[in-house]
C-alpha cells in the first residue's frame, strides 16, 4: 500500500515543524514502494521499459524463444529406405536442433501455467518413387480413390532424459514392425504436433518433387511440477497412411508393396510403390526451420 | 498530463498561506496517488522485477480439434483382376455433406478477452480423397477462422491427398466475449462419388488465441 493519506491543515490551527516534515515523509514513504496504486492506468509504456536480453534469463510475458535453420536451402538431404517402420530426426544441414542447454539453468523452465508455442517448416524435395499416386496406378483399377499416404513430420523435445515425444502427443517415434497402427485420440494420443505431407508431385528423371513445404505446430501449455527444456528438435516418418485400424483412429504404418498396395504379379493392386517388389522409398529433405516461443499469461 | 515538480523559493517575509500549502501539497500528493506516468518515470527503468505476471496477455488453447460429426465409412480399392479389399475411415462423407461451410461449433473457443489485439494461431492436418486413379474428378478442400461469426481468414484451395493447414490472422478486440471458431468445407457432391465412402477428414487440430493488452 503506497497511497498517500494525509488530510489538509485547516485554517487557523497551528502547524508545527513535526506536522509539516510528515507530510513531506508520507511522500518519502510512498515513493520508496510505488507500485500499480501510484502508476495511472496505461502510465507504462514501451519507453519505459527496461531494454532486456533473453539470455540474462525471462521478462514478462517473455519466458524465452529461440530460432534455427538449417542453412541448407534447396541443397537436399537423403532420408534413404524408408517405410514408416522407424521415425528419422532431421540431421542435414546445421544447427539441426535448438539446444539450450548453455543456458543459465541448463534449460527454459516451464512452470504451471506457461504455454510453449512450437513452429516448424520443413521442404519436402522428392522421393524416388517414380509413378507414384495416392490413388494408385491407373493400370489397375481406374476407380480406387486416393489414399491418405503421406509422410509426417513431428516436434521432439528433450526434458531431461533424453529425445521425447511432448506430452500428450501420440509417440511416432518408436520403432515397429509393419503392419502397425499408432492409435490417436483426443486424450493422451494426440497428432496436434504432426505435419503431414503428400508425397504427389512432378516427375523428373528418377525421382517425383513434391516441392513443397509443410507448416507445422504444437502449442503446450504445462501443467505440473516445473520441467525443464534442454532440447528441440523435428523427426519425420513415412510414408505412413491415415485409417481406422478396428474401431479406432489410426496412423498405419503397412506393408509397402502388399495387400492394398501390391505392386508384385498380374492382379496387382495400388501399386505404391510402383516398382515391382519395392517396399520403401528415398526421402529428401531441403530447408527446414523450427521456433520455440515460451509465454506466460493468464490462461 | 502529469504534474512535474518544479523547484521554487519562499520569498522573504511571505507567510505560508494554508490554501495554497494544501493546494500545491495535493497536487503532490495526487500525483504519487495514481497519477504517475511515462512523465514522471525515467526511461527504461522498468524491468521484469517491477512487472506482474501475467500482465500482457491471455491465452486461450483449444486442442485435439477434430472433424465433428464423422463416422466411420468404408473405402473399396480394387486390383486389375477387379477382386476387392476395403478399408474404415472416420471421415465425412457425401450423405452428410453437400457443399458450404461448416463451424466447427463443438471445438470453438468462447472466453472473455480485454481491448487490445486477438493473436490467433490455427494448425490441422487432413485427409482428401483427393481424386481418382486416373487423375480425374479433383476435389480440394479449404478452411477459415471467424472470430464471432466474422470470416478473419482463409485458406486457399488444397488439393492435394494429405496435407497440413496452417492460418494466422491479428484482429482489434473489444473488451468481452468472443468466439473464435474453425469452419471447413470441401467439394460439393460429384455424380461419380458413392455417397457413402469416406471422402474428407481433419484432425490434429489446434487453436490459439492470444490476447495483447492494449
Amino acid at each position: 500500500m503506497s497511497k498517500i493519506i494525509n488530510d489538509n491543515f485547516i485554517a487557523g490551527e497551528t502547524v508545527s515543524l513535526a506536522d509539516t516534515n510528515a507530510k513531506f515523509s508520507d511522500i518519502e514513504t510512498a515513493t520508496a514502494t510505488i507500485n500499480e496504486q501510484n502508476v495511472r492506468s496505461e502510465g507504462v509504456d514501451r519507453r519505459t521499459l527496461k531494454a532486456h536480453a533473453y539470455s540474462t534469463g525471462r521478462m514478462e510475458p517473455l519466458v524465452y524463444m529461440d530460432y534455427f535453420s538449417n542453412g541448407v536451402g534447396t541443397s537436399a538431404g537423403a532420408y534413404n529406405g524408408q517405410d514408416g517402420q522407424a521415425a528419422f530426426p532431421l540431421l542435414n544441414g546445421s544447427p539441426t536442433e535448438m539446444d539450450w542447454t548453455a543456458l543459465a539453468g541448463g534449460g527454459v523452465t516451464l512452470t504451471a501455467g506457461d504455454i510453449i508455442r512450437i513452429h516448424f517448416g520443413v521442404f519436402l524435395t522428392k522421393h524416388d518413387d517414380v509413378g507414384y499416386d495416392p490413388a494408385g496406378a491407373s493400370t489397375t483399377s481406374p476407380a480406387n480413390l486416393s489414399d491418405a499416404i503421406g509422410v509426417v513430420f513431428f516436434p521432439m523435445w528433450d526434458i531431461g532424459a533424453g529425445w521425447a515425444t511432448v506430452t500428450n502427443q501420440v509417440n511416432l517415434n518408436n520403432t515397429v514392425t509393419a503392419p502397425h497402427s499408432f492409435t490417436i485420440d483426443g486424450s493422451t494420443n494426440r497428432t496436434d504436433g504432426v505435419a503431414w505431407v503428400s508425397l504427389e508431385g512432378y516427375t523428373a528423371g528418377s525421382f517425383v518433387f513434391p516441392a513443397r513445404m509443410v507448416h507445422g505446430m504444437l502449442c503446450y501449455q504445462h501443467t505440473g511440477a516445473d520441467i525443464t527444456i534442454e532440447k528441440l528438435r523435428i523427426h519425420g516418418r513415412g510414408p505412413v497412411v491415415y485409417q481406422n485400424t478396428g474401431a479406432v483412429r489410426s496412423i498405419h504404418v503397412p506393408v509397402w508393396g502388399a495387400g492394398r498396395y501390391d505392386n508384385i504379379g498380374a492382379t496387382k493392386g495400388m501399386a505404391i510403390p510402383t516398382n515391382p517388389g519395392d517396399s520403401s522409398f528415398d526421402i529428401y529433405v531441403a530447408a527446414f526451420q523450427m521456433s520455440a516461443t515460451v509465454l506466460r499469461g493468464d490462461s | 498530463m502529469a504534474y512535474k515538480w518544479t523547484e521554487g523559493e519562499a520569498r522573504p517575509a511571505n507567510l505560508d498561506d494554508v490554501d495554497g500549502f494544501n493546494k500545491s501539497y495535493n497536487n503532490l500528493k495526487g500525483e504519487i496517488n495514481g497519477g504517475l506516468d511515462r512523465e514522471n518515470l525515467r526511461d527504461g527503468t522498468v524491468g521484469d522485477t517491477q512487472l506482474a505476471q501475467n500482465a500482457f496477455v491471455k491465452y486461450v488453447l483449444k486442442d485435439a480439434i477434430t472433424m465433428q460429426d464423422a463416422s466411420v465409412y468404408t473405402q473399396t480399392y480394387y486390383d486389375s483382376a477387379a477382386a476387392t479389399t476395403t478399408q474404415n475411415y472416420f471421415a465425412m462423407a457425401y450423405e452428410k455433406y453437400s457443399g458450404g461451410w461448416i463451424t466447427n461449433t463443438a471445438q470453438q473457443i468462447s472466453d472473455t478477452f480485454e481491448e487490445g489485439m486477438l493473436h490467433i494461431d490455427f494448425n490441422c492436418w487432413y485427409w482428401l480423397s483427393s481424386h481418382f486413379s486416373d487423375r480425374t474428378k479433383q476435389l480440394w478442400c479449404q478452411f477459415q477462422i471467424t472470430v464471432d461469426g466474422n470470416p478473419v481468414v482463409t485458406s486457399g484451395e488444397h488439393f492435394q491427398n494429405v496435407g497440413t493447414v496452417h492460418l494466422v490472422a491479428d484482429v482489434p478486440i473489444a473488451t468481452g466475449i468472443h468466439v473464435v471458431a474453425v469452419r471447413w468445407r470441401f467439394s460439393p457432391w460429384l455424380l461419380q462419388r458413392a455417397t457413402n465412402i469416406p471422402v474428407f477428414y481433419y484432425d490434429g487440430g489446434q487453436l490459439l488465441a492470444l490476447n495483447r493488452y492494449r
